[in-house]
């Protein structure tokens, strides 16, 4: 069998004559992987694709070695959380978790075992019996969440899992999603907002407009753009030696003086790791004092901006 | 709230091994929908339902009562009178005739009526909740959804053809003394019901099924229900006038069929073979396209070309 849970090899998906997927190949391990992109980027696409809510135009997609096509048993193996509400308003919330898990195949007696202890991990015991029509939007979302990793799935998709979530709830949710990651499950995580990811992996793929960007560590995609270099922002006793000095680094593109503070400069490099080897030896040499400093696009934000415009 | 350590102590573990189904996705499915459907009814309408079947039900009790007790009830004075002319009225007939009588009339009235009002809601408010991804997100197959549609159906035509078939029968075998008689008299009757009741779930239920999948408001799928039959209807006039009689168009009068579809299984005998022969294919066939548009309606995502 292979060493990945999830393999989308060579998928595309067109609504009609509009191209939502092109050619996407990605190889998913067990672990979280974030999926990032702006809205209308392909990701929902591309996550109703691996769980199967959609069939591809062409390409093939495998899950734990199986494909979805009449195979109702690989469901059980899966969990889905989807963006939009999908609740059975008219039913309780233990009795919905409940149901859903008999729909996964457990008992009777486990599914309201097993709901009850879900209610209680994710704060929902204070509604009770109330039906799901009550609700408010976070903890119907964490309703959806509950339900999508209610029967223990190997292969766990959350679309947007943070959506309405209070502060407190996010910090349960997220570390719940970590927790699932280190048991060795496989979750795939779309979000279009940078933080809530990175709060839950470093591993992530950003897509755009249909197509894979990028895919890996955030600062292992850093180093890869060499069209954008890393900018560090230092604050130095000497600005100008320090410039003199990093000039004809030939891993430095330029060095920049900012008018507005005579201490702060800014220096563009491409090979961020050569840079800090070199600065101790030069700061030595030049007797320069460093009181600060701060990479200023070195976070995801800055990758995915360089990436998505 | 709950803390971190209670996430870490209730233990992510990893599934492992094979899960065999405890019970069929289709029984939830439809156990779900029939109660989504009493929970989301108002208490008034659920109060007019109940008290419309009690009168019914306690009708059917009395009236089987009467009629098989009917010369003990004669010696109340008061009441021979009456009771002389309502058996007069009626000539001596066999207890599948009072089946017919009395269970097929009010159970196409009642289905209809349930169709209309609480069938209509059955697919289209998964839709209208996105449901429909979640039900797919499980192990559960379009054969699972739509069976389990059916079987919600199911047992709301069970209420009109089933229960009343049953307290006919009941009653009958409390209120005669030669048990055997009546045994010998009704034992294929719930045979007969048995296939009206299966007549109604999948005429009725791939109709009002295939409405309700087209629209995310059950209100506007019972009113494309109830216009489905007054359509075929009037159409089959229409087709008439233009076309001739044929037994095919007349078999196109939906209900009307599908009534004398009933009559037929009730009363085993065949008045107009050719006609029935077009009614009969008329609806199979209006029931197999429905049941095949439903399956493409029923989709996790709908994709907006």
């Amino acid at each position: 069998m292979s060493a990945y849970s999830i393999e989308v090899t060579n998928v595309s998906k067109w609504y009609g004559d509009v191209s939502a997927l092109t050619e996407v190949s990605l190889n998913i391990e067990p672990g979280i992987l974030g999926l990032l992109g702006p809205n209308g980027a392909g990701k929902s696409t591309l996550l109703k694709l691996m769980s199967g809510q959609l069939d591809p135009s062409i390409g093939e997609i495998n899950i734990l070695g199986q494909n979805y096509h009449n195979n109702p048993q690989l469901w059980s193996k899966v969990g889905l959380c989807p963006e939009q509400d999908s609740l059975w308003e008219e039913f309780s919330g233990p009795g919905f978790l409940s149901a859903m898990l008999q729909l996964q195949g457990w008992g009777v007696h486990d599914s309201d075992r097993r709901a009850a202890e879900l209610i209680g991990m994710l704060d929902l015991a204070k509604a009770g019996r109330r039906r799901v029509s009550g609700y408010s939007k976070g903890m119907r979302q964490k309703l959806r969440i509950a339900q999508s990793l209610a029967h223990r799935p190997e292969v766990l998709f959350l679309d947007e899992p943070m959506t309405g979530l209070d502060a407190t709830s996010r910090t349960l949710v997220s570390d719940l999603i970590i927790e699932m990651g280190r048991s060795g499950m496989t979750v795939v995580v779309s979000s279009h907002i940078l933080h809530e990811v990175e709060n839950i992996t470093k591993e992530m793929v950003i897509i755009n407009q249909g197509s894979l960007r990028a895919r890996g560590n955030v600062y292992e995609i850093r180093e890869l753009l060499t069209d954008h270099p890393l900018q560090l922002e230092l604050s130095v006793d000497d600005p100008r030696r320090f410039c003199q000095a990093f000039l004809g680094k030939p891993h430095v593109v330029k060095v920049e003086l900012v008018p507005e503070d005579p201490e702060r400069v800014i220096v563009f490099t491409q090979h961020q790791n050569q840079f800090f080897q070199d600065l101790p030896e030069i700061l030595e040499d030049h007797d320069i004092h460093i009181k600060s400093i701060h990479a200023e696009d070195e976070d995801m934000e800055a990758v995915f901006k360089y990436l998505v415009h | 709230m709950a803390s971190k350590s209670e996430i870490y102590s209730q233990g992510y573990q990893k599934w492992d091994g094979d899960r065999t189904q405890v019970t069929p996705p289709w029984y939830l499915i439809g156990r779900a929908g029939v109660q989504n459907i009493l929970a989301s009814t108002g208490k008034k309408s659920r109060m007019f339902f109940i008290i419309a079947f009690v009168i019914y039900y306690f009708m059917l009790v009395a009236s089987t009562t009467l009629r098989l007790q009917i010369e003990n009830f004669k010696r109340i004075e008061w009441l021979a009178g009456v009771l002389e002319a309502w058996q007069a009225a009626q000539p001596a007939q066999s207890e599948v005739w009072y089946h017919e009588a009395f269970i097929l009339r009010p159970a196409i009235f009642f289905t209809f009526w349930t169709m209309i009002l609480y069938g209509s809601q059955l697919i289209s408010k998964d839709r209208a909740a996105n449901a429909l991804q979640v039900y797919f997100s499980k192990a559960v197959s379009r054969f699972d959804y739509l069976f389990g549609k059916f079987f919600a159906v199911a047992q709301m035509t069970a209420v009109v053809t089933l229960v009343p078939s049953a307290i006919i029968i009941c009653v009958g075998l409390v209120a005669t003394t030669d048990h055997l008689e009546f045994i010998k008299q009704s034992w294929y009757i719930p045979i007969l019901t048995g296939s009206f009741w299966l007549l109604l779930t999948i005429t009725y239920g791939s109709i009002i099924l295939l409405c309700s999948s087209l629209m995310n408001r059950s209100y506007m799928a019972g009113a494309s229900f109830f216009g489905f039959a007054v359509f075929t209807a009037v159409f089959p006039y229409i087709l008439g006038f233009i076309f001739g009689a044929h037994s095919f168009v007349e078999g196109l009068k939906w209900t009307s069929s599908i009534a004398t579809i009933g009559e037929a299984i009730y009363s085993l005998k065949v008045n107009e073979a050719g006609l029935l022969f077009w009614q009969v294919f008329d609806v199979a066939l209006v029931t197999g396209v429905a049941i095949f548009l439903i399956t493409r309606r029923i989709e996790p995502v709908e994709v907006v070309k």
